[in-house]
């Protein structure tokens, strides 16, 4: 399958000599059509600079960057793109309608189509009651709602999507998400930068995480939380101390009157619950799944 | 033709209208308007040229200003407002986005000249004095020193990321320029060998916005002449050259800028 996006090698640097600092150091990457990639790592890990240099707003000192087979930067590149910046800032002096007009005219849009376009893409994102108002009057959630917009006005086969849920509502970030799943069923591409790790694992089918401007993992979800696969057996006791005895050098996560016995492999389950059981536990229930990607997450983040 | 950069054009006089910054031409206006309504006619000699002289400088200072603190503003405000990023992002050039800037405030500064003018042009004939061809000529004389000034201003726009500092940048350079540059002719007559030629040299490179300034020719009668064909083939292409170049300064300093 044709690649939508390809980075390859990708290393920016912020200022010189001795400020200088590696925002991306050899980043590489591919984005195939109809997936959602998820983007994530802390705060300065280097994600915006890799959205901005895939849009060309940054020049990398080398690597290189493809959008449908098109160079990064270029003006055909980005006319197979959207993208909607972390901060939602936009001509606040303009309407809604009319900021639409301006992104439609600078995509080569034009005449009875743009305004259909507009109209529909209101209705969609529920800001068509708002289509006069002047952006300045926009709430924050309304503004991130028109990012959207403008970002896929002129139907780009790839979203990128800087923290698109930051600062919403529940409802907002669910609608959000929902959108994300529709535009990946009509084949589109999206990549997106979050905080939100559960959020990341409920919508992405891969995920990429950086550090320090370098590529850590990358991977579907099953890939990358395969080594933290874990099965939980939850254990009624009064003597948390013993059964943690009888169990090592297996986990055991402490609750209220109870306790979580946490076996690495399905062979070893039985021999732990046997111990547990012989100690004076009684098993409530068994779950067998991933540790979550926040895990995932604290250890690199905290381990580099 | 040019569509994306009319839009970026037409957005800059749309947002120069709704912050209201347009209402300082009213203003001003108001201000031209007394100034010249004070001047008494009666019984004094010479008090059209001074009429003109007092309207055309007056216009001539409010323009440069409105040009100035419109266009240096321009991309600073843009990236201070983190509101260039997500047009950047747009599948058009950098160069489109500059030239669209350019054309909206080229289009803006000719509809502030425009009301300056015709105020100037209905102070005029209020006192019954004649109106002539040259008031047209001083029109187009001054508009095409405001095209160039548009351009050097944009340039400054581009180079700096303070708004003030810009701003201030753009008139130095204007008023220094203006002032100063027939002076080099005046010492490079006076200066022999190396001292001569690189005066010289210095007064043929510079921009020369005193050619723009329609002040001595729209006051003084003996030098009310219309301007010949190839004369204003000369002004039209000196300020067209001059334009191109600041705008291709103003291209290079802003092509590979980091947003």
């Amino acid at each position: 399958m044709e690649p939508v996006l390809e980075i390859r090698n990708l290393s920016v640097t912020y200022g010189k000599g001795a400020r200088a600092v590696k925002a991306l150091d050899g980043v590489s990457l591919e984005l195939v059509p109809g997936e959602i990639f998820g983007l994530i790592g802390p705060n300065g890990a280097g994600k915006t600079t890799l959205i901005k240099a895939v849009l060309g707003l940054i020049e990398p000192d080398r690597g290189e960057v493809r959008v449908g087979g098109e160079p990064g930067g270029s003006v055909a590149a980005r006319s197979r793109l959207g993208y909607m910046p972390e901060v939602a800032y936009y001509y606040d002096f303009l309407r809604a309608g009319e900021f639409l007009r301006l992104c439609g005219r600078l995509c080569g849009m034009r005449g009875r189509a743009l305004e259909r376009r507009i109209t529909s893409l209101l209705d969609r994102l529920g800001l068509a009651a708002h289509r006069r108002k002047l952006i300045k009057h926009y709430s924050k959630g309304m503004r991130q709602r028109l990012g959207l917009a403008q970002a896929m006005l002129h139907e780009p086969g790839l979203l990128l999507l800087d923290e698109p849920t930051s600062g919403l509502d529940p409802l907002a970030r669910r609608d959000v998400r929902r959108l994300m799943l529709a535009l990946r069923d009509e084949g589109r591409t999206v990549l997106f930068s979050s905080h939100e790790l559960s959020e990341v694992e409920t919508v992405c089918d891969r995920v990429a995480m950086i550090n320090g401007g370098r590529l850590i993992v990358s991977g579907t979800m099953e890939e990358i939380l395969r080594p933290y696969r874990s099965y939980r057996a939850r254990l009624r006791t009064a003597e948390v101390e013993r059964v943690r005895r009888a169990c090592e050098p297996a986990s055991i996560e402490e609750r209220i009157d109870s306790c979580i016995l946490v076996a690495k492999t399905i062979e070893e389950l039985p021999r732990l619950l046997q111990r547990a059981l012989e100690a004076g536990a009684v098993l409530e229930d068994v779950d067998h799944g991933y540790e979550s990607l926040e895990r995932l997450y604290a250890e690199i983040v905290e381990g580099a | 033709m040019l569509a994306a950069e009319r839009a970026i054009g037409r957005a800059m006089l749309i947002e120069l209208f709704r912050r209201k910054d347009l209402y300082v031409l009213g203003l001003l206006v108001l201000v031209l308007l007394g100034a010249a309504a004070s001047i008494d006619f009666f019984g004094v000699e010479g008090v059209e040229a001074y009429l003109r002289e007092l309207s055309t400088t007056l216009t001539l200072l409010f323009t440069v200003v409105i040009a100035v603190a419109v266009v240096a503003r321009q991309i600073p405000r843009e990236v201070e407002r983190k509101t260039l990023v997500p047009i950047l992002a747009k599948p058009l050039s950098r160069w489109q986005f500059l030239f669209g800037k350019f054309l909206g405030a080229v289009a803006c500064l000719t509809a502030a000249l425009v009301v300056f003018w015709a105020s100037s042009a209905l102070i005029e004939a209020f006192k019954g004095m004649r109106l002539t061809g040259l008031l047209v000529q001083g029109f187009v004389l001054q508009w095409l020193g405001l095209v160039m000034l548009t351009a050097l201003a944009l340039f400054f726009s581009t180079l700096v990321s303070e708004a003030p500092v810009s701003v201030t940048l753009s008139l130095l350079a204007y008023f220094l320029l203006k002032g100063f540059t027939s002076n080099i002719h005046i010492l490079a007559s006076g200066a022999t060998g190396f001292g001569a030629s690189a005066l010289g040299l210095v007064y043929t490179v510079v921009p020369h916005f005193e050619f723009y300034d329609p002040t001595q020719m729209m006051a003084f009668a003996p030098l009310q002449k219309a301007l010949g064909f190839l004369d204003w083939l000369f002004f039209a292409g000196y300020a067209f050259g001059y334009t191109a170049v600041f705008l291709a300064g103003a291209w290079l300093a802003f092509r590979r800028k980091r947003f």
